[in-house]
């Protein structure tokens, strides 16, 4: 179940105590932060470029920004929601005028045709997931990936997304019934 | 009247809406026994959360060929140009100003230090410029300064004149309380001073106040 993957007390209180020190000006605090957040803003912005340098440079300009602001930082929502939030509006900026195709991960993948039938049909589903996701609109995406993948409550989607709870609800509802749409090949996989 | 067993449409499209966050267990306790109970009468609902749930067992791959090591060996170097900021985000240059204002800041011998310094400083300076373009602050909006600097409490009078000289610059406005000093530059010269103030030893603290150079 996906609330095991949700962040415990003891975490937040842990990176709250990490960004205290990084206000402080400690790199190593940084450092520490920097590698527990990697794979989650590559996971996350994964979802809106799969530009590898690109995504690496979100990544960096997104941690410049929690390494300037960090002493700011006011207990007001989580860290995970302030550091994604602010993924985010690194991302749009990057992404702004620059239109790029989302590639299909499908091709990305390595195939191996010797796998088991199981693994091989799980793999078949994960493309097509994977290729529903990247043809919903940027902010549906955006909002199935925070809630599906990051664990997050609606709330804190509409505070990293800088909207109304009910944008988060109506872009979930529309992109909802995208992908059922669009997963419809898959429904006996997806039962 | 059970309210459980006569969920109406309206109901049950609401719940249905927040079945995402019911499956990804973020639902808020109370919002979550409702629609647990509406799960129990509703067969539409179960099947949509079965869905759900497998979809959010289907994460797709990440990009391949992502380095985290590489990033971060290229973001490290940045870190020293983009010192860690205090205060309130969005800060404009009148908040950067407050905030060096504060009570506290600044280590109090280390202030009087600085303010001997300038003061010698200013007196030598200011004569070679129009004397009615000095600002003290909150005096209103005479000129808008470019950039504030804080000096270190060892800056030697002829350094910090030789580094002002040297990129064009002039003392606006200050001492502040904090110690901090107001610069103005011409714009095609601002990068460089910055800079300048940045690398040089006698600087404690550089700071553009122009609007939009925050990050």
């Amino acid at each position: 179940m996906r609330s095991s993957r949700r962040m415990g007390v003891s975490d937040e209180a842990d990176e709250g105590a990490l960004l205290r020190q990084i206000g402080d000006g400690d790199k190593l605090a940084f450092q520490a932060l920097y590698r527990a957040y990697f794979p989650r803003l590559a996971r996350f912005l994964g979802r809106m470029t799969r530009n590898v340098p690109l995504l690496e440079e979100i990544v960096n300009d997104t941690m410049l920004v929690v390494w300037q602001k960090a002493e700011s930082f006011d207990g007001s929502c989580k860290v995970s929601t302030w550091i994604f939030g602010i993924a985010y509006r690194q991302a749009l900026k990057a992404l702004r005028g620059l239109d790029e195709p989302l590639e299909s991960v499908a091709e990305q993948a390595g195939e191996n045709w010797n796998e088991p039938e199981h693994a091989l049909a799980a793999r078949q589903l994960q493309r097509g997931v994977s290729r529903a996701l990247d043809a919903l609109p940027m902010e549906q995406r955006v909002v199935v990936s925070l809630t599906y993948y990051h664990g997050m409550a609606y709330q804190e989607i509409a505070e990293t997304m800088g909207c109304p709870v009910n944008t988060v609800k109506t872009r979930m509802f529309h992109a909802r019934q995208r992908l059922k749409d669009m997963l419809s090949a898959h429904r006996e996989e997806m039962q | 009247m059970n309210a459980e067993n006569t969920s109406s449409a309206a109901d049950h499209e609401t719940l249905q809406d927040a079945l995402p966050w019911y499956a990804n267990g973020s639902l808020p306790e109370a919002e979550a026994a409702r629609l647990q109970e509406h799960l129990r009468s509703c067969a539409a609902c179960r099947e949509d959360l079965a869905w759900q749930r497998k979809l959010l067992e289907t994460e797709g791959p990440l990009p391949a060929g992502l380095d985290p090591d590489r990033a971060l060996a290229r973001l490290m170097p940045r870190l020293d140009a983009a010192p860690v900021q205090a205060a309130a985000p969005q800060r404009g240059p009148g908040q950067w100003l407050r905030a060096l204002l504060a009570p506290g800041r600044w280590q109090l011998a280390a202030m009087a230090a600085q303010l001997a310094v300038i003061a010698v400083l200013a007196v030598q300076l200011l004569p070679r410029e129009t004397p009615s373009s000095y600002q003290a602050l909150g005096r209103g909006q005479a000129s808008t300064p470019d950039l504030l600097v804080v000096f270190k409490a060892d800056a030697r009078v002829q350094d910090v004149q030789r580094l002002l000289q040297a990129n064009g610059a002039r003392i606006v406005g200050g001492p502040t309380v904090a110690g901090a000093y107001m610069l103005d530059v011409d714009a095609d010269r601002q990068a460089a001073l910055l800079a300048a103030l940045r690398a040089d030893p006698a600087v404690d603290l550089a700071e553009n106040l122009t609007p939009g150079s925050q990050p």
